[in-house]
């Protein structure tokens, strides 16, 4: 479904100085398929997802998405509808990403209208439909961003990525910011959505235990580089690279029944002092 | 506990605008001792911290009492606030509190006489050291700018240390760090408080976090406090209805679940709920009484404030739970 090959991203600094962000990176992600990208800040990991997304321009690479060559953000109205079509993307705050003086309703009926559902009446049902699929009342339906919770406003935003039944949609810490029980409300209708529409998500996240509950594969991303990739299981259970360890031994241990965790004090400390960019 | 470090009793505030926030607050901490908040958004949390830190937003009213260090504290801070002079304070993001314009070493040395500071140099050092930042001396002359996220909150915990508090108040200090970063900051407040016997007030949304660092948690929804034991004996044994579902719906690393047992509903702040138990309209243990009045926090040790709280478990099963 997406094959993307060589890709890298370099942004210029001064003085002939520069930063690589992505560093030559392929994947390949199936019909109905999860694949997370997860990492650290600075690895890359959103980069990636907004160079797939056509946000961001790549410096060298391929992206084919559905047999189409998208590697260049699309520059006319007609190319950008047709790649809105076979991809969507979530992002972690949907407030900034909501119209605060539209209803969603009204903005999942504008989605649908401009991918040619110009029936009023059939709009009307595939806004309630779209709702029902993501858990939405009538009523919020109606209201304005501001009277949802962060958790509604994300149903919203799935609600909108759905509306032109995309194969691939991108998710960039679609759940980070979600309290722990809306969250487990999110990533249940994510996986409901999954398993109804068979799409595939590409699943940007820094959160570990997430990918165990969502994911089929997942590759691990540091400065720009893979140092891993696999089934979920394997890399979560068996992890190859010393970075994937470090990161898996980071994640504080769930305090379930007999066993609360203590705070572990082999870590590796000293950083040495350096410019951030 | 003979003589509280802390003492929180009948906390209440309320914000000009929006209503009550906190309401019933009452919590006790030993000196040396790590208290963990937990709690999801409205839950009130970061507003205990600012009713203890003083810095409450203009117009709030707070009623009941907070002793600290056995002096009662006043509503808002003081240019000289005595009361709170061994009260140190952490926040989330460390870049927010510091000047960009002013040297570490200046920001640290701050409160420092010119005079004097040739002579706290070497103790500013070794600080510098302890929380895992190398080469201090050239890090004196660096900027905020210059610096990661992590670095910073290494400096801003070096900087509470420095002033030798006897409560360190540390409202999700890790929140806006990497894994990594986060284990190693939280492996840092851990240590400094053995070895220096100092109490941690340790605010977050994260649970498991929390029951790795503090001897005992309270679990905080709509402004109150809904169960308080320690770490081992809540993670063991939870009896609030709301702490359970809160542990159940986690993520777990470990395993992929066939669905997360996720609540119903999303959490609201004091002002929001109704007169009974604000967790009621999501709970599925819920009876009509629920819906009436606020109930009472029951029990010492292990306290929950639930008409229909889970009996505790058998002792055969709480036995291998105290905390190493």
């Amino acid at each position: 479904m997406l094959t993307v090959s060589g890709l890298r991203k370099e942004f210029p600094g001064p003085r002939g100085s520069g930063t690589v962000a992505v560093a030559g990176l392929d994947l390949h992600l199936d019909r109905g398929e999860c694949l997370a990208i997860v990492g650290e800040s600075g690895s890359g990991k959103s980069t990636t997802a907004r160079m797939i997304a056509g946000l961001l321009a790549p410096t060298a690479g391929r992206v084919v998405l559905d047999g189409h060559d998208v590697s260049r953000p699309a520059r006319r109205r007609r190319d950008r509808l047709h790649r809105a079509r076979l991809l969507q993307m979530v992002f972690q705050d949907p407030y900034a990403s909501l119209d605060p003086r539209q209803s969603p309703g009204d903005a999942l009926a504008e989605v649908l209208a401009l991918h040619g559902v110009r029936d009023r009446a059939e709009r009307t049902a595939r806004v309630r439909e779209l709702g029902e699929a993501v858990g939405l009342s009538a009523r919020q339906l109606e209201s304005r961003p501001a009277e949802l919770s962060g958790g509604q406003r994300q149903r919203v935003a799935i609600a909108r990525a759905l509306a032109p039944r995309p194969p691939v949609i991108v998710l960039d810490e679609a759940v980070s910011a979600l309290d722990v029980s809306i969250q487990a409300q999110v990533v249940n209708l994510l996986a409901d959505v999954r398993a109804a529409t068979d799409t595939a998500y590409l699943f940007i996240t820094h959160d570990l235990a997430v990918v165990r509950q969502v994911a089929d594969r997942v590759l691990v991303m540091r400065a720009g580089d893979v140092v891993e990739q696999g089934p979920v299981a394997q890399v979560l259970d068996r992890p190859a690279a010393p970075y994937t360890q470090r990161l898996r031994a980071a994640v504080p241990p769930r305090s379930d029944g007999a066993r609360p965790g203590a705070v572990p004090h082999q870590v590796e400390r000293n950083t040495p002092p350096c410019e951030s960019s | 506990m003979t003589s509280p470090l802390l003492e929180i009793g009948d906390v209440v505030v309320d914000l000009p605008g929006r209503g009550t926030v906190l309401r019933d607050i009452t919590l006790a901490m030993a000196s040396g001792e790590s208290l963990g908040l937990v709690g999801e958004s409205g839950a009130g949390k970061s507003m205990l911290a600012r009713a203890v830190a003083g810095l409450l937003p203009a117009g709030a009213a707070r009623l009941g009492t907070i002793r600290f260090d056995g002096a009662p504290l006043s509503r808002s801070r003081t240019g000289r606030d005595g009361a709170r002079r061994r009260l140190g304070m952490v926040f989330q993001d460390a870049r927010a509190h510091l000047d960009p314009r002013q040297r570490i070493g200046d920001f640290l040395l701050e409160t420092t006489p010119r005079r004097a500071r040739p002579a706290r140099l070497p103790e500013v050092l070794a600080l510098l050291d302890r929380v895992g930042l190398a080469e201090p001396r050239r890090l004196l002359d660096r900027y905020p700018d210059q610096l990661s996220g992590g670095m910073l909150q290494r400096i801003m915990i070096a900087s509470v240390v420095l002033a030798d508090p006897a409560l360190v108040l540390a409202d999700e200090p890790t929140t806006a760090l990497d894994v990594t970063t986060q284990a190693e900051v939280v492996a840092i407040l851990d240590e400094l408080r053995r070895e220096r016997g100092t109490g941690l007030l340790f605010i977050s949304h994260d649970l498991d976090l929390a029951a790795q660092l503090c001897d005992r948690i309270a679990v905080l929804y709509a402004g109150t406090v809904q169960e308080v034991a320690a770490a081992g004996a809540l993670a063991a044994d939870p009896r609030h209805p709301y702490t359970r579902a809160l542990f159940a719906a986690r993520p777990d690393i470990e395993r992929r679940l066939p669905r997360l047992p996720a609540i119903a509903g999303h959490p609201v702040a004091a002002y929001e709920s109704g007169a009974g138990c604000a967790f009621a309209p999501r709970c599925d243990r819920a009876v009509d009484a629920c819906g009436t009045a606020l109930p009472e926090l029951v029990g010492t040790e292990h306290a929950v404030r639930c008409l229909v709280a889970a009996p505790p478990a058998p002792a055969t099963r709480r036995e291998g739970v105290t905390r190493c």
